[in-house]
């Protein structure tokens, strides 16, 4: 997954207007600070339930602070109920921050009146996840629509309008109106619309969580082509972690309001603090076995069952290497060894994965075999047929220890959805998710 | 039996000032009633009937016309406002809400018969008179706007908050978005809307005719009802359904093309 490279020809169809400069310019500077902001929907009603009961207000947003660098895909995930669509609100004051403040593009907007915050946010553009065109324009009228209201002038306007119509691929489509497109088209002309006014970010609400997962793809990309070539930064929402996976370069995991943990992509990916953040994880990585995938290759195995992490290291993230020398070891080794499940994942262009063996041979060489691979290796030892390791225990004794407590029971009457990131997650990775792993069976 | 259809007659034409032609009507009849009363009513009247006729239809049209005119634009305005100021709306004040609601709660049950009665003194102040065409339109338009404001409302209130809110992240001026967004995009049920007020305006307007308004209501009633004239009765009647049909069918065809359900 080679971010870094982009075709000259793809950079040079860009749209007119957009830095010439426009290829993979990751400055640091920050462009939206968020600090400690909280939100408490404060409906009278429910305020003074709450006041009679002594209770505080649930808040939607709970003292979040997380700065976003000009020029990356900053992304948000979390169940629904999550509080990630109240705080990406926040970056453009359709919703204001209950505490806390809200810095964009250098400007303290906490408390800006809508007069003043026009400028803003035709800066800041915004898709998504029902597309939210309107209806009695055309797609070419709706693209323009935001150029009409910031009085651009026809001819400027009308090249502006065929621009984006070209770089979003719909110039065939200008004349139609948005109920004779499909889902993907549509989400086309909410990115086209959202970018007329030259904005430097966009704001993804899950604007593809309404679509299929081959048009999520191409959605995606489009999103990532926005990034690359015209340098917006992104802010993309999600409770699908394959999104995530796909194209954010750093992640923020929020859980009943709170932000729960951010990182890298492959560092999170690669070293999860979180039980939210490993169940996000599990819906996309295959290779770790569930619970019935162990208790099978028992039944059919006798040997020693064991599960190895691969993971490429990356040292400035201190990210260490895991079962890289496996196969030397395994021909260096005086046992026998057959391998039953596993799968690799790329992640942010590292490899990430875990594959499943039965060992066999004699029991001290096998008992060094296990030793030997511990010392570079992150292992998991199930054990064997006739002295199986349960599988909690046997999580619990390695680096998957964070990862066990089961996110699913501890949100139990939170009112989130947490099947969500299940039913609408993209084919290559739909399935039923276990807590701590997936039932693909055998991929190997 | 004879003496009451000329009183009832002759009181009904000086309402709606004919006088002229009422006594001669009212004689004629006199002298028919008793051979065939109804046969000669139609045979003969027609020929005088015929432009009370067509000034009834005249009177209806400018009646509903200037009331949806005056009544539905003002209807469209209470009910932008009744649809920003609701809670969560763009413009969201609870008083203001609460206040129009209330007043359109109190207008909008009251019989428009007894309404006209109790506006009297009311019209008569703002027109100058409590009789005649003019003089119906001033009660018409009121109960139109509170009508109309309530429909507004209701058709709004359906519109996607999605497109609201886009318009916002684009840094729109709120009042920008109610004309250039909220209208539009809602404008074809708020045609059909209207259409349905057509209908009910036009039923306020035969009501009218008990003021001295005149249309087809009161043609209706004084020509047909009360001198037991099936034709006229039946005359004004279809002339209302017909105005309904071609009302309704332009409106569906409107609102149809606005839908671009493609």
């Amino acid at each position: 997954m080679s971010e870094q490279t982009q075709s000259p020809q793809a950079a040079s169809s860009q749209p007119e207007g957009a830095p010439a400069d426009a290829g993979v310019k990751q400055s640091h500077e920050t462009i939206i600070r968020l600090s400690h902001v909280t939100k408490v929907f404060a409906d009278p009603r429910t305020a003074r339930k709450a006041a009679k009961q002594g209770k505080p207000l649930p808040k939607a947003v709970d003292d979040v602070s997380v700065d976003i660098a000009e020029g990356e895909i900053f992304g948000i995930i979390g169940y629904s109920g999550a509080g990630k669509s109240t705080l990406v609100r926040m970056i453009n004051a359709l919703e204001r921050p209950t505490s806390g403040t809200v810095e964009v593009m250098g400007q303290d907007i906490t408390n800006l009146s809508e007069g003043k915050l026009r400028p803003i946010r035709q800066k800041i553009g915004m898709v998504f996840q029902q597309f939210n065109l309107f209806e009695s324009r055309t797609v070419a009228g709706n693209i323009a629509y935001p150029l009409v209201r910031d009085h651009w002038r026809a001819d400027y306007r009308d090249r502006r309008v065929a621009e984006l119509l070209e770089f979003v691929g719909l110039t065939e489509h200008a004349n139609k109106y948005p109920s004779q497109l499909s889902g993907g088209q549509k989400q086309r002309v909410g990115i086209a619309r959202a970018l007329a006014t030259h904005p430097r970010i966009l704001l993804a609400d899950e604007a593809t969580s309404a679509l299929d997962p081959e048009t999520t793809k191409d959605v995606l990309d489009l999103l990532r082509r926005v990034n690359r070539q015209l340098s917006v930064t992104v802010v993309l929402i999600t409770h699908q972690m394959d999104v995530i996976k796909r194209i954010a370069d750093r992640v923020l995991v929020m859980s009943h309001g709170k932000a729960v943990e951010e990182n890298d992509l492959f560092s999170l990916f690669a070293n999860p603090q979180s039980p939210v953040t490993s169940h996000f994880i599990s819906t996309v990585l295959d290779g770790a076995p569930s619970r019935e995938t162990v208790a099978d290759l028992h039944r059919h195995y006798d040997g020693r069952i064991i599960t190895v992490v691969l993971r490429e290291p990356v040292p400035e993230r201190g990210i260490t290497p895991s079962g890289q020398h496996i196969s030397k070891l395994i021909a260096s080794s005086p046992v026998t060894t057959s391998l039953l499940n596993g799968g690799v994942n790329d992640v942010a262009g590292h490899a990430l994965g875990a594959i499943t063996y039965e060992i066999t041979g004699e029991s001290a060489n096998v008992e060094n075999f296990i030793t030997a691979l511990r010392s570079d290796s992150d292992i998991v030892d199930f054990g064997t047929a006739s002295a199986p390791v349960d599988y909690e225990k046997a999580l619990r004794a390695s680096v998957f220890s964070n990862v066990l407590d089961d996110p699913l029971a501890s949100r139990s009457g939170s009112g989130d959805a947490p099947n969500e990131t299940d039913t609408e997650t993209s084919a290559e990775t739909s399935k039923t998710t276990d807590a701590n792993g997936d039932d693909k069976e055998a991929q190997a | 039996m004879s003496a009451f259809i000329q009183v009832a007659a002759a009181s009904h034409f000086a309402a709606a000032s004919a006088t002229s032609f009422a006594a001669a009507s009212a004689t004629h009849h006199t002298a028919a009633f008793g051979s065939d009363a109804t046969t000669l009513a139609i045979h003969q009247d027609w020929a005088v009937l015929k432009p009370l006729f067509v000034s009834a239809i005249w009177q209806t049209l400018i009646m509903v016309v200037i009331t949806l005119l005056i009544g539905g634009l003002l209807g469209l305005v209470v009910g932008v406002v009744l649809w920003g100021t609701r809670p969560g709306g763009l413009f969201a004040n609870r008083i203001v809400y609460r206040i129009l609601d209330v007043i359109i709660n109190i207008i909008r049950p009251i019989p428009f018969i007894i309404f006209l009665a109790a506006m009297q003194p009311l019209t008569t102040l703002v027109i100058g008179t409590s009789i005649g065409t003019t003089a119906a339109i001033f009660p018409m338009v009121i109960m139109c706007t509170m009508a109309t404001a309530r429909l507004v409302e209701q058709n709004l209130v359906t519109t996607d908050p999605g497109i609201i809110e886009a318009a916002r992240s684009m840094g729109v001026p709120r009042l920008q978005i109610i004309t250039t967004v909220l209208i539009p995009e809602s404008l074809a049920p708020l045609i059909l809307a209207y259409a349905f007020l057509f209908i009910g305006v036009l039923d306020m307007s035969a009501m009218a005719g008990y003021i001295g308004g005149g249309g087809l209501g009161n043609f209706a009633i004084c020509y047909g009802y009360q001198k037991f004239d099936e034709t006229a009765t039946w005359a004004a009647v279809i002339v209302m359904i017909v105005l309904v049909q071609v009302v309704q069918y332009v409106a569906n065809a409107i609102s149809r093309r606005l839908l671009h359900r493609g």
